[in-house]
């Protein structure tokens, strides 16, 4: 039997294309893989087994008449905050449990366009906030998987589905993805339409995708933007600037993971430079949180009022501390995103890539979804930005490697990530996911 | 924008409102999450760029 979930998306769609493999066989291989980890991991608000069969049928005999598509039986989960026609998009949120899409959300009508299997709807934090979602994070059970993509992250991590959606408003792509161990990509602010995915805070969401590398993270986002994008990297070593005010944030072991990885790239030829945030990084989180509030306060004050118990605690909170600040100060900070983004953005004109840290250090517990300041900075600049396993810290948790870059420059980003993927050491598997594997032969 | 509009004004501001509003128990559950949006607020508050040369924000983060 082939073992689509150890290759890439490519590999599998070449593997259609020759006839080896087949999309219902794909789904099957997802389906058991779910069947075997989801009573620890908790990565599906819904799995829709059927549907997906259907699908892959359907698909298979598009692929019998020498139909493949770029996505061809790739089997994909959705944030559940994303309308999937005919399936609840629960948020999270137990009024919303009977709450049926009667459309497909942009993003999940062109998924299918390319020939990918919806397999289901992965667990967010409620409403794409900040309340942790029951989900485990695969490396270790009692560590948060992040958010508030958590299932979207966990489920690639968990070798369920090599491809997944997720939305990040303040750090909820990366952020899992880091803690997770996979890449995560959030293209530039409105690179797709987010037509059909619920709002948090509109000038901040992003759609996110996850994977295991980024030569999948490039192909589905060039399919998606139907655009040609080379994925095999840049031959050329990139120019980088390391964001130093960031290091001052981080725990020391990832302060010291994060140098060493640098200095990996620097071994390998990249050309690195150290230096300070134009703008008080302090000022662009208080401006990207007074942002985001105010816009959740409008979004949710009318339903907050319906429901208020059934909103969790740090949800509700947000939306009645949003509500009471005042109009001008709102504005202010809208007008102060400008000059922050004029001025960020300049700096990445001046490197292939600014790079940080993904995370100020690995997973925490399951009581938070842990710290989103390191990734909230290009939520609010709309700059594309993309995470990738750097190694594992102490404890055996994964760490990541944050790249920025400039806005619409979202390709030259995808370069630049896959010249330092294939510097960095790749992650093993998960051992509770290697176990599981195993047992599958 | 004033500067004595610090964090601690602003935090018994926005004690205040949240307790006209949502009443003393909700003002006291969501006490974490004024403090930081007080920090928030003053912060901007104190912030001394020429407003002048700042563009109005017209279209959202696409402008």
């Amino acid at each position: 039997m082939s073992h689509p979930e150890r290759g890439t998306i490519a590999e599998t769609v070449a593997m259609i294309r020759r006839g080896e493999l087949t999309a219902s066989a794909l789904v099957e291989q997802s389906l058991a893989r779910i069947a075997a980890l989801e009573p620890q991991i908790q990565a599906w608000a819904l799995v829709d087994a059927d549907g997906a069969r259907q699908a892959a049928v359907a698909t298979d005999h598009l692929a019998q008449r020498g139909a493949v598509l770029p996505l061809h039986g790739i089997p994909v989960g959705v944030k559940d905050i994303i309308d999937v026609a005919g399936l609840p998009t629960q948020a999270g949120f137990a009024p919303r449990a009977h709450h049926v899409a009667q459309h497909d959300a942009a993003i999940v009508a062109r998924l299918r366009a390319l020939g990918a299997i919806l397999l289901g709807k992965t667990h967010t934090t409620q409403f794409a906030f900040a309340d942790p979602a029951p989900t485990r994070n695969p490396w270790h059970l009692e560590h948060t998987p992040g958010g508030s993509s958590s299932g979207s992250a966990a489920a690639v991590a968990a070798r369920m589905i090599p491809l997944a959606i997720g939305t990040q408003t303040a750090g909820s792509v990366l952020r899992p993805a880091a803690y997770c161990g996979v890449v995560g990509f959030k293209p530039t602010y409105n690179w797709f339409p987010l037509a059909g995915t619920l709002p948090l805070a509109w000038s901040l969401d992003h759609l996110g995708l996850f994977a295991r590398s980024v030569r999948d993270i490039t192909l589905a986002y060039a399919a998606i933007c139907e655009q040609r994008v080379d994925a095999t990297g840049r031959e050329v070593a990139p120019s980088l600037v390391v964001l130093t005010d960031f290091l001052d944030r981080t725990e020391p072991a990832a302060r010291q993971h994060f140098l060493a990885t640098v200095d990996q790239l620097r071994a390998a030829g990249a050309h690195v430079r150290e230096q300070r945030l134009p703008i008080d990084l302090d000022l662009i989180l208080d401006v990207h949180h007074v942002i985001m509030l105010t816009e959740m306060a409008a979004a949710h004050w009318q339903q907050l009022h319906a429901y208020p118990d059934a909103y969790g605690p740090r949800l509700r909170a947000a939306v009645e501390a949003g509500q009471l600040v005042p109009a001008s100060l709102a504005l202010h900070a809208r007008r102060l995103r400008g000059e922050i983004t004029r001025q960020l953005n300049d700096l990445a004109q001046t490197a292939d890539a600014l790079v940080l840290p993904t995370v100020s250090g690995p997973a925490p517990g399951l009581e938070t979804t842990g710290d989103r300041s390191f990734q909230a900075v290009w939520s609010l600049t709309g700059m594309p930005s993309i995470s990738l396993p750097s190694g594992l810290s102490p404890d055996g948790l994964p760490l990541g490697l944050q790249l920025v870059g400039q806005r619409a420059c979202d390709r030259r980003l995808l370069h630049v990530a896959a010249w330092c993927e294939q510097v960095l050491p790749e992650l093993p598997t998960p051992p509770i996911v290697a176990a599981s594997l195993a047992v599958d032969g | 924008m004033t500067p004595q509009w610090d964090q601690d004004w602003w935090e018994q501001w926005l004690r205040e409102n949240a307790e006209r509003l949502y009443g003393p128990a909700r003002r006291e559950a969501i006490a974490d999450e004024l403090a930081r949006m007080a920090k928030a607020l003053a912060r901007l508050s104190a912030e001394q760029r020429d407003l002048a040369a700042l563009p109005l924000d017209t279209t959202g983060v696409d402008g």
